[in-house]
């Protein structure tokens, strides 16, 4: 666009450099006229997938700005601003897309997640997470040991459930989602039984991201592990467990 | 899930229907090479798996077919691995599925072939598998996914001597992987029964029970296959785990499958019989009184019975085996009785110590001895069965009667032992019984006075031989002594002795060692049976009384002899009425009597008079006349030349005339014709013995009288047959008249020809 006569003729080519991680991230992006007061998708939006070059919290962005000219023709330019915005739109400009991924280290404590719990008289079971801690490919390794069983089981299922919360006070919006429901096991166990849970964090379809708590006091999301136990009569017995999930690798 | 038959087809077919489907594009995705669809839609087919609405036999079907087309879905693993794929990764990978049936499947698949590929120790896999497939708690699907597991790891076992042995594990790994197997199977499998339900379903329960009963004895039969299992870690280790089980499970069905399982798996080894034997009787004794039901009995009952197929006799060193016994009802036990009996005969079993034929003897029982059936009191002796019972019972009797002839020892003594305690088993079979075993005895023991006969025998014959050894001996001495003695007088001082050789004595051998029981005593047994079944068996005591006093004969002892002789006829005097068994044991007595040469003339004398006597006195008119020409042979034993013969030529002349009068008496239509050529076939049988009371004249003379009364037969089937035999003997007489050596003789009968 064009006021003196400028801007349309000159073409700007904005070159990230690769950035330390050499990653890219496949992510799906909506073009979209969704807005927040009307988040239906519309009927002229696409879908695309594009790779993005993916940056951590402590790399440096950098690059270079090409500017092609007409013949002959000379731009002064006060300089360059580059501004990391999302939905940034006036003057010349070329967005480029980033990714970012939290990249973190081994935690230092990773407590196992033990707990007997049950209903008198009914159920009693005794399970354990190896860890509390996750990485995203990370494999949840437990047992569920029977204490005692006078329910009908049919079966035994881990549901991951992601919860997004956002604002605060009076505004707080919570989301939650059943990212995957995996069958531990099948039939009904006796007294004593002790059954293996193996689950593989990256055999969820969805892409998951690390624990994050109150991100600028507004914003979080956090991740549990649901034990379902149903018996013949469709009944559910479950308990809820947070464990906190971290990136170990960028990707 | 109580479905009729028709919905479990249809339930089935739509399984089925499914599964063919899924399998053909997941065999599409496998052509292109796609993992990520092969094993999506290799989920969906094994998601057919999960259903609850299918009886096991049902199942099983539905299992196979899907079984089939996994079979390529290992093959495409295969393929993977070879292109360079690590099996580490697919093992991962097929682990993402949500559902824990098709997934525990594809680990199993995954895991074989990661086995094979050698990328870890098959042990370390094996223990994986074994631990995962826990999540199928579920009885029947359970059972179904651990057998797959079972097939699968079947030959990828780092057993002795395979290619996984060494880092892949040793045997202990891959017994102790079927050892929780089997456990895990045995559980599922008992836990069935206590699915709930009422009645009805728990009899439906137990018939599905038997239908999968297989599934958990495979894993029995994959520990006898293990090369590297010695009979010590299998005695120690796996045996004992294995009962524990068995013992722990608490069910009967479970129990008594599992046992036959395990004396199936290693035949013929006795220790391991008894120890199962052992364990089964020590848990029926554990409980106070132990309630066996139908399906206990009948698989305790195949418990005891099979090992006798390869064991028969042997069992009985097992001690627990005629405990076991005890815990049956009588009908069972009789069962297993006649299987024994038929494998030791069918083993050519030896019952030579008193200590075996006892323990034998007391495990029949049943078959043996009326007993309490069941709380009810013996049969009457008199019990009137039906044929086929009866046919059965004859049966039964015949085989043990035939336990008599396996009764061999080396030692007569011994035998004669083992012969008088069958006799005290047998004693109490009762009246119906002693028929059929009774007789065996006898004449078994017949035979074993011969051969104490022999033994004696060659006892005497030693003393001879030994006596003559020593005169021979001694005169030997004595020569020697004198010759010595002439050599050195004849020595002179230029010439010194020479002294003879001195002679080697006759050896004399060891004598054979004498027969405890004599001979005598034998009989003297054997005249004790044959007595106590005179009562109720007369014909059959009589005819006994015959065949020992023949054998009393060729043993020499002629008083034992005459003593059985007399007894046989007062049995028939006293005993036989009817006329028909009069006459058949006249006849045999006749035989006897022809057979014993070794009887005092006196004596001899006496008892072939009576006999003659018998045959004057029987009741029809013809049998009188047969008898009676029978007898003149009594009269006339033995040929010229034997030192024992009997010949009183004028008593077979008296026979003969008188049992012409006999046959003139006869009214019956010209039966007496026919009677008449009989007499004349046996005059001319003396004749030509040279009997000097039978004379030509009376030759004649009764052709004479056959001619005549021939003449006047009716023309009819009788005659035509009568003159065939006339004619026959004549043209005999012809033939005798015209040969040069007996033409002289014979000249004098005149056949009016």
């Amino acid at each position: 666009m064009s006021i003196f006569g400028f801007g349309t003729n000159i073409k700007m080519q904005v070159n990230l450099d690769t950035p330390p991680s050499n990653v890219t991230k496949e992510i799906k992006l909506n073009s979209t006229s969704a807005t927040s007061d009307n988040p239906q998708p519309g009927p002229n939006d696409n879908i695309e997938v594009r790779k993005l070059p993916v940056y951590t919290n402590l790399d440096k962005c950098s690059g270079s700005v090409a500017l092609q000219l007409p013949q002959g023709k000379k731009c002064e330019h006060l300089g360059l601003k580059a501004t990391l915005s999302r939905n940034y739109s006036g003057s010349l400009t070329s967005e480029k897309e980033l990714c970012i991924q939290h990249q973190t280290t081994e935690p230092e404590i990773n407590n196992s997640i033990k707990m007997e719990v049950g209903i008198e008289d009914c159920l009693h079971i005794e399970f354990e997470y190896e860890k509390q801690k996750y990485s995203l490919g990370d494999i949840i390794i437990g047992k569920i040991y029977f204490l005692l069983v006078r329910i009908k089981i049919k079966h035994m299922e881990l549901a991951v459930i992601r919860r997004e919360s956002a604002g605060a006070g009076p505004n707080l919006f919570n989301e939650s989602e059943t990212l995957l429901k995996f069958e531990v096991m099948d039939g009904a166990p006796v007294k004593g039984e002790c059954i293996p849970v193996r689950l593989f964090l990256a055999g969820i379809p969805q892409d998951l991201t690390p624990t994050y708590r109150n991100v600028a006091n507004k914003f979080s999301l956090k991740y549990y592990i649901n034990l379902v136990l149903v018996d013949e009569e469709d009944r559910r017995y479950f308990k809820q467990q947070e464990v906190t999930l971290w990136r170990k690798t960028l990707g | 899930m109580s479905s009729s038959n028709e919905e479990q087809l249809k339930y089935l077919s739509e399984a089925q229907r499914k599964v063919k489907e899924q399998a053909f594009y997941m065999k599409r995705a496998i052509d292109a090479n796609d993992i990520t669809l092969t094993l999506s839609l290799a989920a969906d087919m094994l998601r057919e798996l999960k259903t609850s609405l299918l009886t096991p036999r049902n199942y099983y079907e539905l299992y196979m077919r899907v079984l089939d087309e996994l079979r390529h879905v290992e093959e495409f693993f295969m393929s993977l691995n070879k292109a360079g794929s690590p099996m580490v990764e697919l093992y991962e990978r097929v682990q993402h599925c949500a559902n824990v049936v098709p997934r525990l499947y594809l680990l199993i698949a995954v895991g074989g072939v990661y086995i094979k590929s050698g990328e870890a120790p098959a042990k370390d896999i094996l223990k994986d598998l074994i631990e995962m497939v826990k999540c199928v708690q579920y009885p029947t699907r359970g059972l179904f996914l651990r057998n797959y597991l079972s097939q699968t790891s079947r030959d990828k076992l780092p057993d002795t001597g395979s290619e996984y042995e060494g880092i892949g594990g040793d045997v202990t790994d891959a017994y102790e992987f079927v050892l929780e197997n089997f456990k895990e199977m045995n559980r599922l499998w008992v836990r069935l029964q206590h699915m709930g339900g009422d009645k009805s379903t728990r009899k439906k329960r137990e018939k599905e029970r038997q239908d999968l009963k297989i599934l958990v004895g495979t894993n029995l039969v994959r520990l006898s296959q293990l090369e590297g299992v010695d009979a010590q870690t299998y005695k120690e280790t796996i045996l004992p785990n294995i009962l524990e089980q068995v013992t722990l499970c608490k069910d009967t069905i479970a129990q008594g499958y599992l046992m036959d399982c395990i004396i199936q798996c290693y035949p013929g080894r006795l220790d391991y019989v008894n120890y199962c034997l052992g364990m089964c009787a020590s848990v029926l004794s554990a409980t106070k009184t132990p309630e066996l039901d139908e399906n206990s009995v009948i698989e305790i009952e195949e418990l005891l019975s099979i090992p006798l197929s390869s064991l028969a006799l042997q069992v009985l060193d097992l001690k627990q085996y005629a405990e076991l016994l005890t815990y049956l009802p009588y009908e069972n036990r009789r069962q297993v009785a006649t299987i024994l009996v038929r494998s030791t005969l069918f083993s050519n079993g030896k019952l030579d110590t008193l200590d075996k034929l006892d323990k034998l003897l007391s495990s029949i029982t049943p078959l043996i001895k009326d007993e309490e059936k069941d709380g009810e009191p013996p049969a009457s002796d008199a019990g009137a069965g039906d044929p086929s019972d009866e046919a059965e019972f004859v049966d039964e009797q015949t085989l043990v009667a035939r336990v008599i002839h396996m009764i061999k020892s080396d030692d007569s003594d011994v035998q004669f032992k083992l012969f008088s305690m069958a006799r005290k088993h047998f004693g109490q079979g009762g009246v119906k019984r002693i028929k059929h075993t009774l007789p065996c005895l006898v004449f078994s023991g017949l035979r074993l006075a011969e051969r104490v006969k022999a033994r004696e025998v060659a006892v005497t014959k030693y003393t001879s031989r030994v006596e003559k050894a020593n005169k021979k001996n001694k005169k030997q001495e004595d020569e020697y002594a004198a010759a010595c003695k002439a050599a050195e007088d004849a020595a002179t001082e230029e010439e010194p002795a020479v002294m003879p050789t001195k002679p080697e004595p006759i050896a004399i051998p060891d004598p054979p060692p004498a027969p405890k029981t004599s001979c005598r005593k034998v009989f003297q047994f054997l005249h004790e049976i044959i007595t106590a079944m005179a009562v109720s068996y007369p014909e059959l005591s009589l005819k006994l009384f015959l065949q020992a006093a023949i054998t009393a004969d060729k043993c020499q002892f002629k008083a034992i002899a005459y003593e059985f002789m007399s007894q046989a006829f007062i049995l028939y005097e006293d005993e036989l009425t009817d006329s028909k068994a009069q006459l058949q044991a006249l006849i045999l007595m006749v035989g006897t009597l022809l057979s014993c040469r070794n009887f005092e003339s006196d004596d001899y004398d006496s008892l072939i008079t009576k006999t003659t006597q018998y045959a004057a006195k029987l009741l029809k008119k013809p049998d009188q006349c047969k008898m009676v020409t029978l007898c003149s042979h009594l009269f006339y034993a033995g040929a010229a030349s034997d030192p024992n013969h009997y010949h009183d030529p004028k008593r077979v002349l008296e026979c003969l005339q008188k049992a012409l009068k006999i046959a003139d008496g006869c009214m019956a239509s010209s039966a007496h014709v026919h009677l008449f050529v009989e007499i004349l076939n046996q005059y001319l049988y003396y004749f030509e013995l040279d009997n000097p009371a039978i004379q030509d004249k009376y030759l004649s003379g009764l052709i004479a009288l056959i001619n005549e009364h021939i003449d006047g037969m009716d023309h009819n089937e009788q005659r035509a047959e009568v003159e065939v035999t006339y004619r026959n003997t004549l043209k005999h007489i012809g033939r005798k008249k015209k040969d040069e050596k007996t033409k002289q003789k014979f000249a004098g009968i005149n056949t009016g020809a």
